[in-house]
C-alpha cells in the first residue's frame, strides 16, 4: 500500500485502478480532488446546499459500491457526476419538483408563455460582462428557473447531453426537452439583460 | 414565429437536426431577421453557460466530509457494526501515519479489505 504522499503524485485512472482493487485511501484521494466538482453540480441542481452536500456524499458511497463497474470510457469525474445527477434526479421526482406532465400543461407554467412571446431584444446578453462576474449572475438566474427548466439546462449546457439522453433521464418526451430547454433559455436571457440594466444605472 | 419554428431554431442552434433540416432553417435564419435574433441569443445563452459552469467549494474539511462517506462505505459493506464510529485504533493510526514509514502490525486495518463488490452489469460510460 503506498502512503499518501505517493498517492497524491497519481494520476487518476492510477488512483482508480488501486480503488478497483479495494484500497480506500486511494478512493479518498479522488474524493478529495473532486468533491468540490461533484458538489458543485448537485448545487446547481437541487439548489439547497446542505442537501447538495448529502447528495454528493451519496454518490461518492455509490460511486465505490459500483467502481467494478468503471472502465474508464470517461473520465473518472465524468463517471461520478453522472451518478450523482442520477441522484439528484431521484430525490426531485421524490420531492415532486420534476414533473413528467404534456406539453399542455407545460405551457400553463407560469411566465413560459411569457418568455415565448417576448422578442429576443437582446441578442448578446451577456455582453460586456466581466468572467467572474457573469458566472456569478448565471448562477443567481439559475436559481429563478423551475427544478425543471433548470435541470433541462443543466444537462444540456453542462453535461453536454442531447435531447434524447435527457427525455431518457428525465423520463419526459424530447418535445417537453426541447420546450423546457427553449423556455429556460429565454428566460435566462431575459434575467441576464435585465440584471445588466439594473447595474449599468 | 411559430413555436414550432422557434423550436426547430434552438435545435439548429443545438446540431440537433438532420443536413437536409438544418440547411432549411439555415436559409430561413440567413433572410429573416427576427429568427437571425432569436438564434444569436440562443447561440449567446448556451456558450455563455457552457463556458462559465458555476462553481462551488464545500466549506467543509476534508477529514469530516471523508469521514462521512467512510463510515457508509464500511457499515454498508456489512463490514462493521452498523452505526459504530471509526474504531479507536483507526483514529490512532490515521494519528500516528505521517510520523511513520513502515505501518506496524498493530495497525492492520480492523476491517477486511474494503473491494468494490462485483457487478453483474457491465456498463460502461452510461450513469450507473
Amino acid at each position: 500500500m503506498s502512503t499518501d504522499p505517493d498517492r497524491l503524485a497519481l494520476r487518476d485512472s492510477d488512483l482508480v485502478r488501486l480503488a478497483q482493487r479495494g484500497d480506500l485511501a486511494s478512493f479518498e484521494e479522488l474524493v478529495a480532488r473532486h468533491r468540490d466538482a461533484i458538489y458543485a453540480r448537485a448545487c446547481s441542481m437541487m439548489r439547497n446546499e446542505e442537501e447538495a452536500r448529502d447528495l454528493s456524499q451519496d454518490a461518492w458511497v455509490k460511486g465505490w459500491q459500483k467502481l467494478a463497474q468503471f472502465q474508464g470510457d470517461s473520465s473518472f469525474v465524468t463517471w461520478m457526476t453522472r451518478i450523482a445527477i442520477n441522484l439528484c434526479l431521484d430525490q426531485l421526482r421524490k420531492q415532486k419538483k420534476l414533473r413528467t406532465e404534456s406539453l399542455d400543461a407545460m405551457e400553463q407554467d407560469g411566465g413560459s408563455s411569457v418568455e415565448r412571446r417576448m422578442p429576443a431584444a437582446n441578442p448578446n446578453p451577456t455582453a460586456g460582462l466581466e468572467r467572474a462576474e457573469l458566472r456569478e449572475r448565471i448562477d443567481r438566474a439559475l436559481a429563478r428557473l423551475s427544478h425543471e427548466q433548470r435541470t433541462t439546462l443543466v444537462l444540456h449546457e453542462f453535461e453536454e447531453m442531447e435531447y434524447k439522453e435527457i427525455a431518457t433521464r428525465m423520463k419526459c418526451s424530447i418535445g417537453t426537452v426541447m420546450s423546457r430547454l427553449f423556455y429556460a433559455r429565454r428566460r435566462m436571457a431575459s434575467l441576464l439583460a435585465g440584471l445588466r440594466r439594473k447595474n449599468s444605472k | 414565429m411559430k413555436h414550432d419554428l422557434e423550436l426547430q431554431i434552438q435545435a439548429w442552434v443545438d446540431g440537433e437536426l438532420p443536413e437536409r433540416e438544418a440547411r432549411r432553417i439555415a436559409q430561413r435564419v440567413a433572410r429573416d431577421a427576427e429568427a437571425a435574433a432569436l438564434a444569436a441569443e440562443l447561440g449567446c445563452i448556451r456558450q455563455a453557460l457552457s463556458r462559465h459552469k458555476p462553481s462551488r467549494a464545500l466549506d467543509e474539511s476534508r477529514q469530516s466530509y471523508w469521514g462521512k462517506i467512510e463510515r457508509r462505505i464500511r457499515r454498508e459493506a456489512g463490514v462493521c457494526r452498523a452505526d459504530s464510529p471509526l474504531p479507536w485504533y483507526e483514529h490512532w493510526r490515521k494519528h500516528m501515519e505521517p510520523a511513520s514509514a513502515k505501518k506496524s502490525p498493530l495497525v492492520t486495518p480492523p476491517c477486511p479489505p474494503m473491494t468494490p463488490p462485483p457487478t453483474r452489469s457491465s456498463a460502461k460510460t452510461g450513469a450507473p
